[in-house]
């Protein structure tokens, strides 16, 4: 008998989405001992359905049609109280976003220790609760079990409190373990230090694993078992091996193919171009300085030097923290640096006052990683890109029919103007976020973590709009991202960041294939399904 | 936010000298607490300035008022009046007086009682404090209450009738909700007292005396309170719909626990804040906030010694409680601070 069958289940919508279902006649098997990845991207029902097996789906979703048996329970037939006691004690649950999943008011040990008193006869046998919170956080190898369950959650990074998640799912021994994106949110190493973790506490206690992703990578590191599901519907399903090596589906196809990262060839910069961008020894330290409080200094850049030629795309690659958004703000001078230089076309901006700076500022423009955020969200989408060209003195007409002519230019229809920011889909978003920056006409487009809030067929397309860009207007191109694929796959030479210092810096595919630094080593050890792509790379 | 290896955690690390951690954090406290006190008294002192001169710009002297109310109103004896207050010396050296007596807790003399000001007020505040206190003590227990109740029924009839009292409660003048008490408590059901503060003449002692006090503190209390209570109770509610949407609800539900436990342990906790910080700014006002209701129910506090005083004109009266209710926000709001870093773990230094 399958630990966990859903047959035919249908979750209706609210009536007037955009579809009529969640989730449509999705049926699925877990066997016990195994990990089945349900894989796919925002809105293709895959949150849903393993909201439904958790009876934990929002008000206005209910389940029309078909069953989900849990150990031969038909879950959807159970009374409220009767989940309530299978949650937590026999089906245990990870989510996406380990900076928000605990109670910021509650200490590490309370959170873990009231669910062990909600399921007493289940805890019972486990001994003592203080003894087992401490064993618990030891087994998701914690440091200092005893500190970390006297800590609040703020004390803890991401990873540490997806830990803390892992240990709390755990507790009890489910037999079933959801884990809804677990790894999403945090930093490579980080999520290949998770995902080791999970497999393995998977493989000591025969948990079986519903694994919700978007990403083959991911997959191809830990699943037995794979489901594709797009718009609501399964479209294919089979062993990881079966689908990772001879996809059926067109989609499941053009999924693999985006992690791949195999993108067009590129057109190279000469290498003998002139320099465009020249930064040197360039230091920043955020202090918070008070009167009679002590100083706490964190050094941001260390003395950070590189050199983009025209024409180049040139990649920052790091974890969060590393300081590579604080080198991007200031060479646009949203960040003072304390010391160094930061030279465009040879002139050192630094000591430049405001006005001397004015004219430079054209020249170099930044498109941010999360494209609504950074658009006024009462400001029509038109008038936003308009803004940077009136500003420096352009009629307000000319400017306006401008915005047109770049939102065709980033294949967006140009009556897109009129909208508002709210009224676009991310991928949208982000292109007109590329065309704000273009409106000024830069040399220089600084991208920061441009893709990373977009899915990955949305990130494929938008790498292909950026990369044409370059070679259409001449850009050159600094590219900031956490995402090793990417950057192998857009930038002529990459920089490897860490701590606030370069520690790696060359030609892209030198620099992948024989990583002299051993951080450098260590993060791409870390990019999920990293052995399968070479297997694919090569058969 | 975090390094690379997510196990160097910034959790404090255990210190080997433990002893020289805890001097050097005392040291710290200290020297917080020192900054937080010169600011407060920086404060202080521009609140009492900007009030003077305020006060001076009113039209109207004690002289002209005094002298009306004795109905000599010739030149000379306002004149003289006007001397023997030390009205006639410059602005800037009458504020120059005035800081240095206060530097010293002499808030002066009332023109009209003839008696010290620190004295008049000290002799009132037992029973503003008494009233307020009473009033913030209902108002912040009722209002969680019903907006505990609202959020645990959103949507629903309860939620709504709850929505709706507490927004007439919110738009109601607090002087005709205190005539609408007045007239049904004590005019048509002849329940309650409708003014004053105590039985005149009863003689009660001891129980008696405090209970004979109840009786009375409880029309002004609510009316008071009643504003108040709505604002809580919007407060709470919304709190708590926000909070009930966070990923670390889910997570309580994903544990199993019981939607009560959820909702006293997680929301509520959580929902707690903005109206600890909203209960901090009314706590400071409990002195100032109760003229009119003292006014309406003849209740001998601060507030009507305040409005006795501005009819007068008697500036020392004024001033000197004026000063009182700001050094009373300012008391507060320290001490909504430190109450803040007790209950959010985020907030410790």
């Amino acid at each position: 008998m399958s630990l966990l069958a859903v047959e035919h289940l249908s979750i209706a919508l609210p009536p007037g989405g955009d579809r009529a279902h969640a989730v449509e006649d999705v049926s699925f098997t877990l066997e016990p001992g195994r990990v089945l990845c349900l894989v796919g991207e925002s809105g293709s029902g895959k949150s849903v359905s393993a909201g439904a097996i958790m009876g934990l789906l929002p008000q206005a979703l209910r389940p029309q049609s078909g069953t989900i048996r849990f150990e031969g329970e038909d879950l959807l037939a159970a009374t409220p109280a009767r989940l309530r006691s299978l949650r937590g004690a026999r089906i245990g649950m990870v989510f996406q976003e380990p900076m928000t999943v605990l109670n910021p008011l509650m200490r590490i040990g309370d959170q873990i220790g009231e669910m062990l008193l909600a399921h007493r006869w289940a805890a019972r046998a486990l001994g003592p609760v203080k003894a087992r919170i401490a064993a618990l956080l030891e087994a998701v190898h914690l440091p200092d079990p005893g500190r970390i369950a006297r800590a609040y959650p703020h004390a803890l990074s991401g990873g540490q409190r997806q830990r803390v998640m892992i240990a709390m799912a755990m507790a009890l021994e489910p037999s079933l373990l959801i884990a809804d994106e677990p790894t999403t949110a945090l930093d490579v190493t980080t999520q290949m230090q998770i995902l080791r973790l999970l497999a393995d506490l998977q493989r000591r206690r025969g948990t079986a694993v519903l694994f919700i992703t978007h990403d083959f990578g991911v997959v191809a590191e830990i699943a037995d078992d794979v489901a594709v599901m797009r718009h609501g519907r399964i479209v294919e399903q089979g062993t990881a091996r079966q689908v990772l090596a001879a996809p059926a589906h067109p989609y499941t196809q053009s999924l693999i193919a985006a992690a791949l990262h195999e993108g067009a060839p590129r057109i190279a910069a000469a290498a003998d171009a002139a320099e465009l961008l020249g930064v040197e020894r360039l230091c920043k330290t955020y202090a918070r300085a008070g009167i009679f409080t002590r100083t706490r200094a964190r050094r941001a850049l260390d003395s950070v030097s590189l050199s983009l030629r025209r024409g180049e795309t040139y990649g920052l690659v790091g974890e969060s923290g590393s300081g590579k958004s604080t080198l991007a703000r200031s060479i646009v001078r949203l960040v003072q640096p304390e010391a160094g230089a930061i030279r465009l076309a040879g002139v050192d901006l630094r000591p430049l006052g405001r006005a001397a700076w004015k004219p430079f500022r054209k020249r170099v423009q930044m498109v941010f990683q999360d494209p609504f955020a950074s658009l006024n969200p009462r400001m029509r989408v038109g008038e936003a890109i308009a803004a940077g060209p009136i500003a420096h003195g352009m009629a307000r007409a000319a400017a306006l029919a401008r915005a047109a002519d770049l939102l065709a230019l980033v294949q967006l229809d140009p009556a897109a103007a009129q909208r508002f920011p709210h009224e676009f889909s991310g991928g949208q978003r982000q292109r007109i976020g590329i065309a704000r920056a273009l409106a000024l006409e830069p040399e220089l487009l600084i991208a920061d973590e441009p893709v990373s809030a977009l899915d990955v067929s949305v990130q494929a397309q938008i790498l292909a709009l950026l990369e044409d860009l370059r070679v259409r207007l001449g850009l050159t191109m600094l590219f900031i991202t956490h995402d090793l694929r990417i950057a192998a796959q857009i930038c002529d030479r990459v920089a490897v960041m860490r701590n606030g210092a370069i520690v790696e810096e060359g030609v892209t595919a030198q620099v992948f294939s024989h990583p002299a630094h051993a951080y450098t080593a260590a993060l791409l050890d870390s990019v999920p399904g990293r052995n399968w792509r070479q297997g694919g790379a090569h058969g | 936010m975090s390094s690379s290896p997510d196990l160097a955690a910034n959790v404090p690390a255990p210190s080997a000298s433990l002893q020289a951690g805890l001097a050097r954090s005392l040291l710290g406290l200290a020297l917080r607490g020192a900054a937080r006190l010169a600011k407060m008294l920086a404060v202080l002192l521009a609140i009492a300035i900007v009030n003077f001169l305020l006060i001076h710009l009113a039209p109207g002297d004690p002289a002209t008022v005094l002298a009306g109310q004795s109905g000599a109103a010739d030149p000379q004896f306002i004149a003289q009046l006007r001397h023997s207050f030390g009205l006639d010396r410059p602005l800037l050296v009458q504020l120059w007086l005035y800081l240095r007596h206060i530097a010293m807790l002499d808030l002066g003399t009332s023109y009209t009682q003839d008696r010290p000001v620190l004295g008049l007020i000290l002799d009132r505040l037992p029973a503003t404090l008494l009233l307020t206190g009473a009033a913030f003590a209902f108002a912040l227990i009722a209002g969680i209450a019903l907006g505990a109740l609202a959020a645990r029924r959103a949507g629903k009839a309860t939620d709504t009738a709850v929505t709706i009292l507490a927004l007439a409660f919110y738009a109601t003048p607090i002087f005709w909700v205190g005539l609408m008490l007045v007239l049904v408590f004590s005019v048509w059901l002849g329940w309650l007292p409708s003014f004053g503060m105590e039985t005149v003449g009863a003689g009660y002692r001891g129980l008696d005396h405090w209970l004979d006090v109840g009786r009375y503190l409880i029309l002004p209390a609510l009316t008071l309170g009643l504003f108040y209570m709505a604002v809580y109770a919007r407060l709470t509610r919304a709190a708590m719909v926000e909070v009930a949407g966070q990923d670390f609800i889910r997570t309580a539900r994903a544990k199993g626990l019981t939607e009560g436990r959820i909702l006293r342990r997680h929301i509520l906790r959580n929902a707690l804040l903005p109206v600890v910080t909203f209960a901090g700014i009314q706590a400071g006002q409990l002195i100032g906030g109760s003229v009119l209701v003292e006014a309406v129910f003849a209740w001998p506090g601060i507030g009507q010694l305040a409005f006795n005083a501005l009819l007068a004109r008697d500036y020392p009266v004024l001033l000197g409680v004026f000063l009182c209710t700001a050094a009373m926000v300012v008391v507060f709001n320290l001490a909504t601070d430190l109450l803040y870093r007790l209950i959010d773990p985020r907030m410790a230094p």
